[in-house]
């Protein structure tokens, strides 16, 4: 994914340009849904409001868990249940907290990284930018 | 479970005899497991199928606790509960019953008929009203066919 406009935007105002080592703005956010707990920290700690628990939950999410985790536990449960492979999102009630997948936009991302490094389960990667604005590379 | 599950073969058959039906149920030690007592000092005749796990709260209850029930040999699940709002930890039961609403979409999006997990509220007062809803659920997954288990519980045995 390249650099969001506003991201672009937002390094072209910081002070000495472009972000070479830190985890500053503009990074890549990879996130792996399989790995995801449904803490919602990501969604807590995001400044920009980009990432947000959804009313839904995607029940692959559960086959795709990790074994020994406790969705990866529910997952291998109703992988031994089903008669046929799940629909798809469910609607998830009001007091279910952590069994929601993560709505996560893009265009509103900064690319802090914030929510990379709040998460538990390291489900979410934030790939620093190259100074030339895409994304790919190793921070220098 | 104490049970071991060995249900588990009997995939593809008529729905299981009254014997061979197995159905956990959750229940809240403030009232449903002193219902559930009070009916059998009663002598009141339960169904043979139904297992008893005294709970702290029904607000204990995972919906890992429901699905690893079913996933082992149980025919149905149900969680006994206190009345909304006379839960004596303030409002666990509420949580049970979006959880228990939870683990229904989870079935009923696998293709698992979701009347397997059923919610009941009761009061500690009332032996017949946990009489009726174990007979209730009884008869519901006494129409039901057979769960496909994948393989035998593992754990179930241990």
């Amino acid at each position: 994914m390249p650099l969001t406009q506003r991201g672009r935007d937002i390094l072209s105002r910081v002070q000495g340009g472009a972000l070479h080592s830190t985890l500053g703005v503009g990074c890549e956010i990879v996130r792996h849904e399989e790995l995801c707990v449904g803490c919602g920290k990501c969604a807590k700690n995001c400044p920009s409001g980009a990432s947000r628990r959804s009313d839904v939950f995607d029940v692959n999410q559960l086959l795709e868990a990790p074994e020994g985790t406790r969705r990866g536990a529910l997952g291998g449960a109703l992988r031994r249940l089903m008669r046929h492979a799940p629909d798809g999102l469910i609607e998830v009630p009001a007091r279910v907290t952590v069994y929601r997948s993560i709505d996560y936009d893009a265009d509103q991302c900064l690319g802090c990284g914030t929510c990379a490094r709040g998460c538990p389960a390291e489900a979410i990667e934030a790939r620093p930018p190259q100074a030339d604005g895409t994304s790919e590379g190793s921070p220098s | 479970m104490t049970a071991p599950a060995t249900v588990a073969g009997a995939a593809g058959a008529t729905p299981a005899a009254a014997a061979d039906r197995k159905i956990v149920a959750f229940c809240c030690r403030e009232c449903a497991y002193a219902a559930a007592d009070a009916s059998a000092n009663a002598r009141t005749p339960l169904p043979p199928s139904v297992r008893l796990v005294l709970m702290p709260c029904t607000g204990r209850v995972s919906p890992l606790h429901l699905l690893s029930a079913l996933a082992e040999g149980a025919d149905g699940v149900m969680v006994a509960g206190c009345l909304l709002g006379q839960c004596h930890y303030r409002e666990g039961n509420f949580n049970a019953v979006d959880r228990v609403a939870f683990v229904q979409r989870l079935l009923k999006s696998v293709g698992v008929e979701p009347e397997r997990c059923q919610m009941f509220t009761m009061s500690a007062g009332e032996p017949p009203r946990f009489a009726a809803a174990v007979r209730e659920i009884d008869r519901v997954i006494g129409g039901l066919p057979p769960l496909p288990r994948s393989e035998a519980g593992t754990r179930g045995a241990a």
